[in-house]
């Protein structure tokens, strides 16, 4: 293959209308839906889902540019000439292969506009998405110039996209939404994945790009082999890479629930240099700004009445969560466009909910009347740090009828003694001692 | 089982005739439209005359080896055409130019001529000179950058023409050059045949009586899949009669030929 | 009848037919394993879009400029294969699949028309294509099509349950304006 064919073709080819119309159709995609922008890996993931359309679309593509020698009249011609048929496809291949990876990237590039005013953090596991995404659009490519090449009727490119639209949608169908089964990860759409909520923490592991980019490639294989075969042993032994590429990929697959992985960076904590200290997973860096109010009001408030109050905030991803007695923790928040999604007085309720403690999940609740009666405690200490109850807070739990009499009684006692029941209330919390706690606030007995 | 030597295998590398068949049949379809033809060409032009199906196009495509000849020998270049050659090395040494010639439509010609050149596998660092040549042979140069869809019917001719002699051919074969073409250019069509014919074969598959008669050095006539008649343009012009059917006396010769084949062949 | 036969013949229709039949079988049985209403919504677009795409070898001859200079009038010839294109590929939709099929094949088909009309009957399948690709973004499973503003319910017709006017409203101007250009302009030649 010389680099002057390559050119010609890289001009005259279908290449560079795929080019266009992947990224004409997955800007226009991307514009006109709403995403969580602001993490690179998110944009990553969501032009991969994209690919449920823009992989037959570039399927289609492929098998228009097959179907040329035909449409143009080319076989009687090109049946004279001494070049190897392999050969002869080859800079046709390379060149479909080039415009449909610079259609992928370039429709990467047209989400940036959505992504780089916010992004201030970059995963690594975002190359892998990227890269496996762009394989599979060379698959996309060179299956089509095999099938339409080898079928070159008008038709066979809408109706092989088609196809491949129906099948995912099949296949998800079949599978259920939401649902890794192996089968799904093999499909370049990448079905499944973490929870929208938390996508910016997590990575594919090792092993499922490798199992994906393995499959498709050795799919990409057989398209190429069966495009460029002569023969019809050519076209038999063309088969064989998809089926080893099946046979290496299937096993190391890791199935539905370790396809993903939390990744390490993202959920470290990143720190404001200045006091009071507040702390954000790095992915959420880019709202750290946003938190900085409700953590200063909020750590105000627990030192004006508490002894031994906490002087940082942290949002914390990680798991368990256990309270901390210098940090108020609070559990990941939605973020988008760099910023939190909750209003600040939302934040601040979180903040304050326990009088600052995380829920305890050792004390097992299970009986529905010990629960509420456990959240209801928890909201009557934010309510009465906050000095007033909101009419409708957010948080882990709607408000408790009960919720309002309680806080009544306790604003009942007298001052000095509220603040020591809030303040045994945040301890028993802290240490997540098992007993009730409404009791500690407004028992007969008050704290023990 | 002790094998035959052909003479054709034990032949010097230089070969008596550039394109021999014996007895050569030639399926089209279903039908055997080449049935049993004997030629030896060697350089010059060789015009080939006949009607409307009697297998000119069918012997010019198993000549440029797109059909496998059925039966009979094909030896091109000295080498026998059958099952266990390989084309590579002799296709590199053909030019041609078929009937219903197709073309991408989005390439200019230069790309065209170009990747045509690339396809015979003619040396990376002759192609861009070849291919200039061969576009100014056929007085394109001004047309050169040019889209393929952009050209008339006589210019996409010449372009095909341009495309079979890119890489020099040894063997060039042409269905129907001129279709198409005006006056002017059938004037400079034939100055290219004369100017080939000198180190090439040239078969030149035609109705049009006058150029086989203007431009080449030898007639062939088929009919029903046989070679009829051999001669010089000449010839043929004195095997016609009065009271044969022709405005000129090639035609008058050609169709005096025909008649007379076909009388006897009842 | 002849005529009609001879007619037919020359668009490659019993090709195309025989396309459309298996592609409208093939997604009927995928319909079948598939308990997802709205997924199955999506199969009966793609069904529609199958039939629409494959009429349009069949709305120019092999060469439309010969065409265009026979003496019968061609115009009302023209909306007739469109019409009865577009009810066999309805009729065929509706026997396999639920849904406004009838509201998608008239607007695809009228948008096939109107490509074929303008920029040739090779390259006209695009319009339909491209606009369903894009507009299946907004339906099962990758998410719901848009209730407004309105641009937005036209934009995405194709995909929005059958009763929402606007949706149906795009689709019938689209059939009219593409049956209307087609049969008056004729297809148009290859660039």
């Amino acid at each position: 293959m010389t680099a002057r064919i390559l050119r010609i073709e890289l001009r005259r080819s279908t290449a560079p209308w795929v080019a266009v119309l992947v990224v004409a159709l997955g800007a226009a995609l991307f514009y006109l839906t709403t995403s969580r922008d602001g993490w690179w890996i998110a944009l990553a993931v969501q032009e991969r889902s994209m690919l449920l359309l823009l992989w037959p679309l570039a399927l289609g593509a492929g098998a228009w540019q097959g179907r040329r020698e035909r449409r143009e009249r080319m076989e009687e011609l090109i049946s004279s000439t001494p070049l190897p048929q392999w050969r002869r496809v080859l800079p046709t291949a390379v060149a479909m292969a080039i415009g449909a990876v610079a259609g992928y990237l370039g429709t990467f590039s047209a989400g940036t506009g959505r992504t780089l005013p916010y992004a201030t953090y970059f995963s690594t596991g975002t190359v892998p998405v990227v890269a496996v995404g762009a394989v599979s659009m060379i698959t996309a490519v060179w299956l089509g110039l095999a099938v339409g090449s080898r079928y070159p009727s008008t038709l066979t490119p809408t109706l092989l996209g088609v196809a491949a639209v129906a099948v995912q949608v099949g296949i998800r169908g079949v599978a259920g939404a939401g649902d890794t089964s192996r089968v799904g990860l093999l499909l370049p759409t990448m079905f499944g994945g973490p929870a929208d909520s938390s996508m910016e923490f997590a990575v594919l592991t090792a092993r499922t790009n490798l199992s994906q980019v393995v499959w498709l490639a050795a799919v990409a294989a057989t398209g190429f082999l069966l495009f460029a075969a002569a023969s019809r042993r050519g076209r038999l032994a063309a088969i064989l890479p998809a089926v080893i590429g099946a046979a290496a990929a299937l096993p190391l697959q890791p199935g539905s629930e370790d396809a993903y992985e939390p990744d390490r960076d993202a959920i470290a904590r990143v720190c404001t240099p200045d006091t009071p200290l507040v702390c954000v997973p790095r992915a959420h860096e880019n709202a750290l700004n946003s938190l900085r109010g409700p953590a200063r009001q909020a750590l105000a408030l627990l030192s004006a009445t508490l002894p031994n109050a906490p002087t940082s905030v942290a949002e914390e991803y990680r798991q368990p969560h256990r309270s901390e007695r210098q940090t108020v923790l609070v559990q990941p928040l939605r973020v988008s466009a760099g910023e939190f999604t909750d209003p600040p007085e939302d934040i601040l309720w979180y903040l304050l909910d326990g009088a600052g403690t995380r829920l305890c999940d050792a004390l097992d609740l299970v009986a529905e009347e010990q629960l509420d009666r456990y959240l209801t405690a928890r909201q009557v200490a934010a309510a009465w740090l906050l000095g007033h109850l909101p009419a409708n807070p957010p948080g882990p739990a709607p408000l408790s009828p009960a919720t309002e009499p309680a806080l009544r009684t306790l604003r009942g006692l007298p001052a000095g003694e509220q603040r020591a029941r809030v303040a045994a209330l945040r301890e028993a919390e802290l240490t997540c001692r098992p007993g009730d706690r409404l009791e500690i606030l407004t028992g007969p007995n008050g704290p023990r | 089982m002790v094998r035959a030597v052909g003479a054709e295998e034990t032949a010097p590398a230089t070969y008596p005739w550039v394109i021999q068949a014996e007895g050569l049949r030639v399926r089209a379809g279903r039908r055997m439209a080449v049935d049993g033809l004997d030629l030896a060409v060697g350089t010059g032009v060789h015009g080939v005359l006949g009607p409307n199906g009697a297998g000119k196009t069918t012997l010019v495509r198993s000549l440029a080896t797109v059909l496998r000849p059925a039966d009979g020998t094909l030896t091109l270049l000295g080498q026998t055409v059958n099952g266990r050659l390989d084309l590579r090395e002799l296709r590199r040494q053909i030019g041609y130019l078929p009937q219903e010639f197709g073309f991408y439509r989005r390439f200019t010609v230069r790309e065209f001529v170009e990747y045509l050149a690339w396809l015979k596998e003619m040396p990376r660092r002759e192609l861009p000179g070849a291919v200039q040549r061969a576009i100014d042979r056929v007085g394109l140069t001004d047309r050169a950058d040019d889209r393929m869809k952009t050209l008339s019917g006589g210019m996409v001719r010449r372009a095909g023409i341009a495309q079979a002699i890119v890489n020099d051919p040894r063997i060039l074969l042409l269905d129907e050059p001129t279709a198409g073409l005006d006056p002017d250019q059938r004037l400079d069509f034939r100055a290219l045949l004369r100017d080939l014919a000198t180190d090439t074969c040239v078969l030149v598959c035609t109705h049009l009586v006058e150029d086989v008669v203007a431009a080449c050095t030898d007639v062939l006539l088929m009919d029903e899949g046989r070679l009829v008649f051999r001669g010089l343009p000449a010839d043929l012009e004195a095997a016609g009669g009065e009271r044969d059917g022709g405005d000129s006396p090639a035609e008058r010769g050609y169709s005096n030929i025909l008649r007379q084949h076909r009388e006897s062949a009842r | 009848m002849r005529w009609l036969t001879l007619y037919l013949r020359s668009r490659s229709v019993p090709a195309a037919l025989a396309a459309v039949i298996a592609g409208t079988a093939a997604l009927w049985w995928l319909g079948t394993t598939i308990d997802d209403p709205r997924i199955r919504d999506t199969l009966a677009l793609l069904a529609a879009l199958t039939g629409v795409a494959a009429t349009a070898p069949g709305l120019a001859g092999a060469d439309p400029d010969l065409d265009r200079t026979a003496a019968i009038a061609w115009p009302p010839r023209r909306a007739m294969h469109v019409i009865l294109a577009g009810a066999i590929i309805t009729g065929l939709a509706t026997l396999t699949h639920a849904g406004p099929v009838l509201r998608d094949v008239t607007g695809l088909i009228g948008l096939l028309a109107l490509g074929v009309a303008t920029i040739g009957a090779s390259r006209a399948v695009l319009l339909p294509v491209i606009w369903t690709v894009f507009a299946l973004r907004f339906t099962a499973p990758l998410g719901t099509p848009p209730t407004g503003p309105g641009y937005q319910v036209m934009l995405t017709w194709m995909v929005q349950p059958g009763h929402t006017t606007p949706a149906t409203v795009t689709a019938v101007l689209l059939g009219l304006a593409g049956t209307v250009t087609y049969s008056v302009r004729g297809p148009g030649s290859r660039w």
